[in-house]
């Protein structure tokens, strides 16, 4: 009884939707083999890393593993195929050169092969890249030391640039000072924090000379009996450390370029110091030149302009600027230069009018716009909350120079992109900050990507 | 399913051989039934009383044959035929004409709060309904409510398997305190309709006004429904069995735009607003040609996990017979409800669609004792079980209708698990179909006795009745879940073209959640019943006594209070009295009590009086208008109350300690500023409310029942005036200086006036050999608010008082700005920055500002207060078919939620097709100002987004609730198996519905659409009696 009514239950139902009853269209999953491929035209005819590059076709089929392209010999990933069009991207060390398209049949053997007459133009262009920084799947990375490809780091927050070996010097804060041998590609760890007894190593300076590389370490103290700076030598692979200065909890230290002269900072009430020899010590003492930003403690770090003229002082979302006293070889009392002090925000302005979010690391890179100015050094830094790499000129000027690309629909402006500087690149917490002059290649380290970054011509 | 049948017949064997004992001599009784005419009747049925079996029918002759002994008599009963017994003596031939039954309004049985009355004596509000007009494929026999009882407004929210009953209330909301659900009486015993079957129903009435439910004193308030299930009848053995499948479609289903559509607006909705847009024209060919399906996706995501239909499956079966001594009535019923969720079975090993399934079977036995004293036995039970994926409903629901069709892919494409998060955020797919599976299955059992004493001995027309029951009901739910991780890549891939991933959601291995509450209901009631005639003076009178409690075990571990029964006592009792079928008055009356107020404040007494005088059957009607069966005019008033309260004990104080330590402004600190030193103060928790007691509603009725040409016209008309006083309320506008710390008082406060009317007719004429009936009934209702708790407002319109019940509240819309200088010319809007293009307000109060003070009552409410059905049956020698048109008004409601205002949370939301499709405002092409859409915004739009006259929709709609044609298969051909009735039918419901919302199925009530569609179903049966 039930099946009788099934079965009428079933007739009625096709009889109900026999208008509606189309066959499913055939979709042509794959190529019509009784059809000739077609391969016409590539676009666009030139372009940089990372181009959408499209071939233009009838009969292409739509499996990806089937097809293969390449632009003078250099492979393309191909990522869509839809019977008339082929979508691949660029990769990097693309050169330009002939364009040629393998469609490859069931059996693995061609079926049609292609070169177009007309070469690919590849262009060079300033793009945002990864050098090294191994994260999981997962999003976890560990300290690791090794090649390129297998090295990963933990909490990279303050980098070094180091010309003589092109390498880096990267502080992990609280943890260790890494080596980046960017000729050897290989990571190796050079100091750890428990190492010279440091509490909380912060960040690192190199002398003039780039001979010796100077620690600064958060002991916690508001006492002179424990160190506060350490150094390393070139002589001994940075590798022992020797202490420089005994002092209360530092964060950042600075030598003077010219001087020679060491400033550095505590979080007693913001000050920064000028170490000197005392005698009576027979050793290094220091002396409070002032406080910055009130009588408020906190952390700032110290980056002193290549000329020796003035120093900015970075803390929160603000950059305070000091001139140097050349005849009492000291930094004067601050003034806020761009950002204003507790105040928070993503603005491109003026000087005071500008806001940041959290301000830790930048580098003077030289603008050859400005040649013959009293100043020529734009100040890169990172703006870690705000996912981008500013740029300050010497007139006060703040602009976004890199980061907050690819805009999506969910609002993110963090991410892991590489590319183009404002329009796909993407960090999420970019701290350490280094500059290659010679190569004219900035290096950027991100506190969550657990990467280093580079930003340079491709 | 096969098995309960036979395991069911078995059962039935085992009876027939117990009583089909007989040692008399057999003889063989022959003999020719005719009607009035001498035409032979085939089909009748001919059965030897008090035996069991199934008799024998009469031949296309109208002949028959039976063995039996001498000295019984033979039944013999054919529909529309008054049923004749003869005795067999010594003529073994026994013609029998049969007569043509005639039905008629005056002997139509009404079953009333005390028990079955004849309707021309009724002098109260009642509505009954034939129960084979009540048609639904569904398991809920509330589904056929709407437009088929006068009195019943009802609304269903969601199809979704086992949750798919309907609301209902009799004569519409009348409070906002307490409780608004009528009393649901099953046999007599506070019972729910959803799981009960509908072959199993033998009556069903509403009872509606006070003089009809006074006797449930503080219980009747929002009117009662009365329920008696099936009994045996002695005579031969029934068998019914009904098998049907349906399939089932949607009514509405949503309909959203597509990806490059999708894309294309985002940007709009960007530059619209001087925001970059999302998508280049690069990133929208890719959507469009499909060449990137990771990042750049386009799916339809309900088009992708919605089935286009799912299967219902419905069987039961049913016995009765008996004799003398006793009765019996035994059904099971099964019924297998498909989930429309599209999920792929294979993959799990195990089923995570929306299914219900329900068991039901129903024992009832009426035993003789002596002979005037009758014992009924029944018992019912019932298993649902409900299966659902394990993504909760609502999750489901956000995700389907959130989850834009290019934001992900369903599975990257190696392999990865798409998610833009947990919960509603997480992907459909995964929702649906990988996150495990929920069990929910319900237990019921329900048992009573009756006693029925025939006390004549002692005065005639005295009789007692003995109730005794007890139901349990059990839930249980285990939530078996898991899910896979989940992963979100990149906007854009890396330099080499590969995809970067971020993990959204760790993994989840598979947990398990249970949990279980039961209740237990007990009743006790004991009932003197009264009549006799005097005269032409009819009087009768009924006492009862009636006791119940209920206990339930519903997670409140220690507490105490919650532990307690719930109980109620009740003294109830009517007085009649009629006068040559001419004049009726009726008096009842409740004494009430409940545990749950203060002493003093536990019993109350709620009378009732009603009359009805029947014009039809003065003298001078009888005379000059014979035609006029019935014409009877009726008046009640009287008390009801409602105590459906969910505060236990309120007239108890509760306190609790304020933890010091957190905020040293309470309780006790004995440091100084700056150095506290705490201590825990006490505080009201619950302040006593010790005058509390449930509301009273005081209804008036004016009714007309009336009844023409042998009933041929029929019809009743009431119009109903109550009012709803003492409503519970918490007093929230208690100042602070009292010191309660918001544990405010609560008061019998509010006052609700409803007003309204009810009617049905039917019309019956033949036209031929083609029987017609037509039906309509309709209920409306509209109520104000007198009184509620509410402070002082300067605009009187922003009061609760002075308009219904749950009233549409917004501001009004003039259309849309023109362009900036209208804005500089308007007045100041104060809900964020606004452009031409944006919802411009009007300025009630003259202020020269819109703020919240220019918000006003408009439309109505979301619930409908009219609602109407007509519908017409015909029948043909053996083809009958009928229609049901059902309709709803005078209810609207706001539409909101992400997918009616586009983007107004980012990405997250579908944008309906309609918003592409109509006049909408788009910058520079159509500034239309009365577009049907504002300019688009990103990211919400405190403005535009907000309730309003704009955003307000009407609900009134029309619908073809149900459309049946069935054919019965000719006596002649089917008595030669044994069969005395066999019905093949089709039926469809909900299959065209007429609204001028259309977004979603109007009835669902809901302002977003985010909800299992409403059923369009088509079904398939039969129906056999044996």
């Amino acid at each position: 009884m039930n099946h009788f009514t099934k079965h009428l239950f079933h007739l009625l139902i096709c009889l109900l939707f026999l208008s509606g009853c189309k066959e499913d269209e055939v979709k042509n999953n794959g190529r019509d083999p009784s059809q000739p491929v077609v391969i016409n035209d590539f676009s666009p005819k030139e372009g940089a890393v990372r181009t959408r590059f499209y071939i233009y076709g009838k009969n292409l089929g739509n499996d990806i593993s089937k097809i293969k392209v390449s632009i003078g010999g250099r492979e393309l990933s191909v990522i869509g195929a839809s019977g008339d069009k082929i979508y691949c991207v660029i990769p990097r060390q693309t050169s330009s050169g002939e364009v040629k398209v393998v469609v490859n049949g069931d059996d693995g053997r061609p079926v049609a092969e292609h070169i177009f007459t007309e070469q690919f133009n590849y262009e060079t262009r300033t793009t945002v890249g990864t050098l090294v920084g191994k994260v999981d799947v997962y999003g976890n990375s560990a300290v690791v030391n090794g090649t390129f490809d297998e090295a990963g780091f933990n909490d990279p927050t303050w980098m070094l640039f180091e010309p003589n070996t092109n390498s880096l010097f990267v502080v992990e804060r609280g943890q260790l000072v890494r080596k980046v041998d960017i000729n050897e590609k290989q990571v190796s760890t050079l100091i750890t924090n428990g190492q010279a007894s440091f509490k909380s190593l912060q960040t690192a300076t190199m002398s003039f000379d780039n001979d010796t590389l100077f620690i600064v370490d958060d002991n916690g103290q508001n006492n002179k009996n424990f160190v506060a700076i350490a150094y390393t030598l070139r002589t001994e692979n940075f590798r022992r450390v020797h202490p420089y200065l005994y002092d209360r909890t530092s964060y950042a230290c600075a030598h003077h370029p010219i001087d020679h002269v060491m400033f550095f900072n505590t979080w007693w009430g913001g000050g920064v110091m000028k170490a000197f020899y005392d005698p009576v010590l027979g050793g290094l003492n220091s002396r409070e030149l002032f406080r910055v930003g009130g009588n408020n403690d906190m952390k700032t770090t110290i980056h002193f302009h290549p000329t020796g003229k003035y120093a900015y002082f970075l803390e929160g979302g603000c950059v305070y600027k000091s001139t140097y006293n050349w005849t009492a070889k000291e930094l004067t009392s601050p003034i806020v230069f761009a950002g204003q002090p507790g105040v928070y925000g993503d603005i491109d302005a003026i000087g005071t009018s500008a806001r940041f979010s959290f301000l830790y690391q930048g580098v003077f890179v030289k603008n050859p716009a400005y040649a013959g100015q009293e100043d020529e050094y734009d100040f890169y830094l990172c703006d870690v909350n705000n996912h981008s790499v500013r740029v300050i000129s010497p007139t006060g000027e703040v602009s976004t120079y890199a980061g907050k690309g690819s805009p999506s629909s969910d609002g993110k402006k963090e991410g892991y992109i590489d590319g183009d500087l404002r329009k796909e690149a993407r960090f999420n917490q970019p701290s350490g900050i280094a500059y290659d002059a010679g190569r004219q290649i900035l290096y950027i380290s991100e506190k969550v990507n657990r990467r280093i970054r580079t930003i340079s011509v491709e | 399913m096969k098995k309960y049948i036979i395991i069911l017949l078995w059962v039935c064997g085992c009876f027939c051989q117990v009583f089909g004992q007989n040692d008399a001599v057999p003889v063989t009784v022959r003999g020719r039934v005719v009607d009035k005419n001498n035409e032979p009747i085939p089909g009748v049925s001919v059965v030897v009383k008090d035996q069991p079996g199934l008799g024998v029918p009469t031949d296309t002759e109208g002949k028959y044959t039976i063995k039996t002994n001498k000295y019984r008599w033979l039944v013999f009963s054919f529909v529309g035929f008054e049923t004749r017994e003869v005795l067999i003596k010594d003529d073994l031939v026994i013609n029998v004409v049969m007569k043509e039954s005639k039905s008629s309004a005056l002997n139509e049985i009404v079953v009333t709060a005390t028990g079955p009355q004849k309707k021309v004596t009724v002098t109260g509000a009642v509505s009954t309904i034939d129960v084979s007009t009540l048609k639904t494929p569904s398991s809920s026999i509330t589904n056929a409510l709407a437009g088929n009882v006068a009195g019943v407004l009802a609304l269903q929210r969601s199809g979704q398997p086992g949750s798919n009953s309907s609301e209902f209330w009799v004569r519409g909301i009348s409070t906002f305190g307490a409780g608004t659900a009528a009393l649901v009486l099953v046999d007599g015993f506070e019972r729910s309709l959803n799981e009960i079957n509908i072959e199993d129903i033998q009556s069903f009435s509403v009872l509606k006004d006070a003089s009809a439910t006074a006797i449930y004193g503080s219980r009747g308030a929002n009117g009662v429904i009365l329920i008696n299930t099936k009994r045996g009848k002695d005579g031969r053995v029934a068998i019914n069995g009904k098998v049907e499948t349906s399939y089932n479609t949607r009514t509405f289903t949503p309909e959203f735009v597509g990806g490059p559509k999708y894309a294309q607006l985002m940007n709009e909705a960007r530059s619209t607003r001087n925001q970059t847009s999302f998508y280049s024209d690069d990133d929208l060919a890719l959507i469009r040609d499909g060449l990137d399906p990771d990042l750049f996706p386009d799916i339809n995501w309900m088009k992708m996990f919605l089935k286009d239909g799912a299967t219902t499956k419905r069987g039961s079966l049913n016995f009765d017979g008996g004799g003398a001594t006793a009765r019996y009535f035994v059904s099971g019923s099964y019924i297998d409800e498909g989930g429309m969720y599209n999920v792929d079975d294979a993959l799990n090993g195990y089923n995570s669609n929306a299914n219900y399934k329900r068991w039901n079977y129903r024992t009832n036995v009426d035993m003789n004792l002596t002979k005037s004293t009758v014992v009924r036995v029944g018992v019912a039970g019932s298993l649902g079980k409900q299966n659902l994926p394990g993504g909760t409903y609502d999750e489901i629901w956000y995700s389907l209708m959130g989850q834009n069709p290019i934001s992900i892919p369903i599975k990257y494409s190696d392999g990865k698990v798409a998610s833009r998060g947990g919960a509603g955020r997480n992907n459909p797919w995964t929702l649906i179909t990988q996150q495990g599976y929920i069990e929910n299955w319900e237990n019921k059992i329900q048992t009573n006795v009756t006693l029925e004493q025939n006390l004549d001995f002692v005065a005639k027309g005295l009789r007692f009745l003995g109730r005794y029951g007890y139901d349990t009901n059990n839930r249980n739910n285990i939530r078996r879940m898991k899910w896979p991780e989940g992963w979100e890549a990149e906007r854009l891939r890396d330099s080499n073209g590969n995809l970067i991933f971020q993990r959204r959601i760790t993994e989840q291995l598979l947990t398990q959640t249970s949990s279980a509450d039961g209740e237990r209901l007990e009743f006790l009631q004991g009932e003197m019943h009264y009549a006799t005639n005097i005269g032409n003076h009819n009087l009768g009178g009924v006492l009862q006594y009636t006791q119940e409690k209920r206990v339930n075990t519903t997670n409140f571990g220690g507490d105490l209070i919650q532990g307690i029964d719930r109980r109620n006592q009740r003294f109830a009792g009517r007085a009649t009295y009629g006068y040559k079928s001419r004049y009726f008055v009726d008096f009842s009356f409740g004494y009430n009590g409940s545990e749950n107020f203060a002493r003093g404040h536990q019993f109350d007494f709620f009378p009732a009086v009603s009359g009805a005088w029947n014009i039809g059957e003065e003298s001078f009607i009888k005379e000059n208008l014979s035609w006029m069966n019935m014409f009877k005019l009726r008046y009640s008033y009287g008390k009801v109350g409602n105590d459906y309260m969910p505060t236990r004990f309120p007239y108890l104080a509760s306190f609790k300690t304020y933890n010091a330590t957190g905020d040293p402004n309470k309780g006790y600190n004995w440091g100084d500023i700056e150095s506290n030193f705490g201590f825990p103060g006490l505080t009201y928790e619950n302040i006593a409310s010790n005058t509390v007691t449930w509301e009273v509603a005081t209804k008036h009725n004016l009714g007309l029942d009336i009844s023409f040409f042998n009933d041929k016209i029929g019809g009743a008309l009431d119009y109903f005036h109550e009012q709803r006083d003492g409503i519970y309320m918490t007093r929230n506008f208690v100042p602070a200086s009292v010191g309660l710390q918001a544990a405010n008082p609560r008061a019998n406060v509010g006052s609700v006036l409803s007003k309204g009317f009810d009617g049905q007719i039917k019309l019956a004429q033949k036209v031929g050999n083609v029987n017609f009936t037509m039906r309509g009934t309709l209920t409306y209702s509209k109520n104000e608010i007198l009184e509620a708790d509410e402070q002082f407002s300067n605009y009187q319109y922003n009061t609760q008082a002075g308009f219904r019940v749950n009233q549409n509240r917004g501001l009004i819309a003039l259309g849309l700005f023109r362009d900036y200088e209208d804005i500089r010319d308007s007045p100041i809007q104060t809900y964020g920055a606004v452009m031409p293009g944006d919802i411009k307000y009007k300025d009630i109060n003259g202020d020269g500002k819109i703020d919240d003070n220019d918000i006003l009552p408009i439309g109505a409410t979301a619930y409908p207060n009219l609602v109407y059905g007509f519908a017409l049956v015909t029948q043909w020698k053996g083809f009958d078919f009928n229609v049901h048109f059902q309709g709803a008004g005078k209810s609207s409601f706001f539409i909101d939620g992400y997918t009616v205002y586009p983007f107004s949370q980012g990405d997250w939301g579908n944008i309906l097709t309609d918003f592409d499709q109509s006049n909408r405002w788009v910058l520079g092409q159509n500034e239309d100002v009365n577009a049907a859409y504002p300019r688009l915004s990103y990211g919400g739009n405190t403005n535009n987004y907000r309730p309003s006259s704009y955003w307000l929709r009407e609900s009134t709609y029309l619908r073809l609730k149900t459309i049946e044609a069935g054919y019965t298969l000719p006596k002649s051909l089917i008595n030669k198996f044994h069969i005395n009735n066999f019905r093949l039918f089709f039926m469809g419901t909900n299959l065209l519905t007429f609204s001028k919302f259309k977004l979603w199925d109007p009835e669902m009530n809901s302002s977003n659409g985010q909800a299992y569609p409403l059923a369009k179903t088509f079904t398939l049966g039969l129906t056999a009696t044996l």
